[in-house]
This record gives C-alpha cells, structure tokens and sequence, in this order.
C-alpha cells in the first residue's frame, strides 16, 4: 500500500554524554497533522530527544527524515553525528520549528524585530513582507499591542507566545514544543495551551515534550512514554492514560492523575 | 595659585586637548574595528583560531604601553626594509608612532572585551538563532555580535577612558598633546602645580563628556533592558 511521506521520522536514535546513555534506540513516525506528546519522568530523555532531532545535540547513531529528505550526517572525533552538509541542515532547521523551555528572545530586540529577523535573513523575505506576515501571527496569539515592546517588558506568558511567533513566521513544517509551559505560572500556562491548542486544530504537525497531562490527552493524536532512553509505551492517548501496558508507564500516570 | 597664568595659557593648552581627542578617537575606533576579528577568533571553539589573538593579546597586555610606544618610535627605524617603505612617512612620524601603538595596544584589550561578551550571551539565544535555520555567519553577524556589543559596552567605556589617560605618554616622543604641551609651558613659566591643575581639568572635562557620551548611546542601545531577566 503507496503511505504518504511522513512529515518526520526518527530511527533508532541514540544519544550518549560521556559513558551515559541518554537515548538508547527511539524510533518515531510523525505524519502530517499528527500531535504527537512525549511524556516521561525527568531524566527520560524527553528533552534530548527531541533537541537531536533538529541537531541543537547531536545524537551518536540514528536517522532523521524530514518529509523524506535524509538529514546528513557523519560521524565526528568524539563519536558524535554532526551534519555533514551546513547547507541542508540549516534549510531543515528552518522547516523545523522549535519553541524552547526559556522562550530565549532576544532581548535587545523589539518584539516585531525578533520575529521579523529570521525571515528576512533566512527566507531572504523584504522588511515589509516579513513584518506583514509578523503582525498577523502576533494578532494570532495575541500580542499585537506589544509589538514594539521588548521581551523583558512581557509576562512570562506573552515572551513564549512571542516565541512561537518567531517559530511560525518560518511557516515550518513541524513545530517541536520543549517544555513551553514548565517555566510559568499557572494562569500563564493556560494562554500559551490555548494557542498550542489552536495550532493543533489547524492540522499542524507537532511534537510536544511536556507534563501538562490533561493538555497532552486532549490535543494529542498519539502519546509516546519514554523511560530510561528507550519508548515504554506508545499509542492513542486514551490507551497509554487509561489502559498503559507497562507497570512503569501505569505508575507514572496514576501519580499525574 | 596663579590664575591669570592659567587662564593666559588656556588656549595653547585646548590646542594640546584637540591633538589628545584626534588621538585617543582615531585609537579607539581603530582599535574596535582591530578588535572585531581578533575577539571573535578569540572565542572560537578551534585551538588553532584562538592561536593567534591570543599571543597578539598576551604580547600587547603584557608590556607597558611605553615600551610599545618606544620600540615603535625607535626601533622601527633600526630596519633599512622599514626606511626604504612607502610608509616611512608616516612610521617617521610621532603623530602616526602614537596613533599606530595606541590602537594596536586597545585592540588587544577591546578583543579580550569581545571575546568576554560573546561568551557571556545566553547559550539559548544563540540556540534559537540556529534551530530558525541561520547559518554560524548570520547569527554572528545578526545575532551574537549586536548582542555582545551592548555586553560589552560599559566596559568599552572604561577602555576609551584608560586610553584618554594613556595618552599622555605620547608626549614622550615629541608630541604636544595635552600632557605635551603642559610640560611646554612649564619649562617657559615653571608654574608646574598651575598648568598641570589646568591640564588635569582638561582630562577631567573630556572624561566627564565620553562618560556622558556613553551614558546616551547605552539608553540608546537599551543596555539595562538587556541585563538578566
């Protein structure tokens, strides 16, 4: 049977530091429109995870398609993989969005500027066009009456929203959440899901580390537990919350309930 | 205290004052432009990048400015190659002696100034720069370097302020920068402590203005607003 290209697929990805191993062989299939949540203790290599995938560390074995197109690798002195054609991966990268844990704006920029700067830069997109596009994305998260302010002038909440902003003025092809709320309060928390939620609704392919559990159950469309580097169970949301195979993945989510 | 001897003298001293100012300005901007390169190959991750600034910067912190001043207006003309040069009008001149030293000697110390900057951008920032898809050039140029210059500005100022100091010395080799011309009027009226107050005023007003002067530009580039979260 002819399966469309998954928008990003993961083979047996392995990460060490040192002696330590962090990953031990994940393999993860992200087709187009899917929500896929990465759940798991601290330490699991969530966070690892999914940095390797657009290379922020580099993994020491594994593959990484984007939309079918192999990332290049080859192998550094210290075992690493790094990319082997600078070309390709930061062509990839741009297609990648990622949205960290600390926003990490920059602060000597004004809103309108961080999100304007890699378009214009990387995308080659004129000064009007790319702050066209930014002014519509930052109504679209609703920040538009802050865009001449800069990050330090924003709640924790509007800096990650600003962030993803930035993120989706690449119009990327995957968005990788790392933590996006674990660094804010509680009503802070709510905003940046609503529009985490409202990208999931528009049919965008994500990947979404995080322990907001009732958000991951209910924007998912599959739930991935990781344990001790390696995926202990996997599925629809309602399987891995309500009905887990591994004793590990039941322990972990009846403490979250 | 001779007042009428200080205000007698004033306007020779200002003359000295305007030579100090063409010095340390031409020096500092100079040294920036030096300094570029030399900090960001100072902070790169290949020993053999880092190689060069480093001894460039360990000679250059490393000796007195005096001795720099010395060897350059002295000893450069030791070499027949340097005589023979087409820049021996200038390298037989004090005024470009001075301006050639002062640079090289604030370069080592602003690309040190750099090279701590650069490494002191938070290593997220540079992170998103490079998970948007810009290459290292583009987030150097667009990202760390815009970043790093407002890290490094409050103590860009303090190097400016050292050099106006360090300046002085030029009177060393002949010229009659403020210090230069304060010892010239001395031999003609021995009133040192008058003429050296009046020269002491002089640097105190050009600091008293650089201060200010950079006080703007760090409002301007939103210093503050970049410190910490």
């Amino acid at each position: 049977m002819a399966q469309a290209t998954p928008a990003l697929e993961i083979r047996n990805l392995h990460k060490r530091y040192g002696t330590q191993e962090i990953l031990k062989g994940i393999s993860l299939t992200a087709r187009d429109g899917d929500v896929i949540s990465i759940l798991g203790s601290s330490g699991s290599g969530k966070s690892t995870l999914l940095r390797c995938i657009n290379l922020l560390e580099n993994p020491h074995q594994g593959q990484i398609l984007v939309a079918g197109e192999e990332l290049k690798l080859k192998a550094a002195k210290n075992g690493d993989l790094i990319p082997s054609d600078n070309r390709q991966i930061n062509r990839l990268r741009s297609e990648i969005g990622f949205v960290f844990q600390n926003f990490n704006l920059w602060p000597h920029m004004s809103i309108l500027d961080n999100i304007i700067e890699a378009p214009r830069r990387v995308l080659g997109q004129s000064k009007a066009e790319a702050t066209e596009h930014a002014e519509a994305l930052l109504n679209k998260v609703g920040i538009f009456d802050k865009r001449h302010s800069y990050p330090a002038q924003l709640s924790g909440g509007q800096q990650q929203r600003a962030a993803i902003a930035r993120t989706l003025a690449m119009k990327p092809k995957v968005i990788l959440f790392d933590e996006p709320t674990s660094a804010l309060d509680p009503e802070m928390v709510q905003e940046v899901l609503n529009v985490i939620r409202a990208l999931a609704d528009e049919g965008r392919t994500m990947l979404l580390v995080t322990h907001e559990m009732n958000f991951a159950r209910q924007v998912s469309s599959e739930v991935v537990f990781l344990h001790q580097g390696l995926v202990e169970e996997q599925g629809t949301p309602q399987q891995v919350f309500e009905n887990p195979n591994s004793a590990r993945c039941k322990q972990f989510m009846s403490s979250h309930r | 205290m001779n007042w009428e001897v200080i205000i007698k003298w004033l306007p020779r001293l200002a003359q000295g004052a305007t030579l100090t100012l063409e010095l340390v300005a031409i020096a500092v901007i100079a040294g920036l432009i030096l300094a570029i390169p030399l900090g960001v190959a100072r902070a790169s991750r290949h020993w053999y990048v880092r190689a060069l600034p480093y001894g460039y910067i360990f000679f250059f912190r490393g000796t007195p400015l005096l001795v720099q001043l010395f060897l350059v207006y002295y000893g450069l003309a030791q070499f027949e190659a340097v005589r023979n040069s087409v820049l021996w009008p200038y390298l037989r001149d004090p005024f470009w002696c001075t301006v050639l030293t002062m640079t090289l000697h604030t370069a080592a110390y602003i690309a040190e100034i750099l090279r701590g900057a650069l490494q002191a951008i938070p290593k997220g920032e540079i992170e998103a720069a490079r998970a948007l898809g810009m290459s290292r050039g583009k987030t150097l140029f667009y990202i760390m370097l815009p970043r790093a210059s407002r890290i490094g500005l409050p103590a860009y100022s303090n190097e400016v302020i050292l050099m106006l100091k360090a300046s002085a010395l030029a009177s060393t080799v002949t010229l009659l920068e403020l210090t230069g011309m304060a010892r010239t009027i001395i031999a003609r009226t021995y009133l040192p402590v008058e003429i050296f107050f009046a020269a002491g005023l002089f640097y105190l007003v050009i600091s008293f203005l650089l201060v200010q002067g950079f006080k703007l530009l760090e409002r301007w580039l939103r210093v503050d607003a970049c410190q910490g979260r």
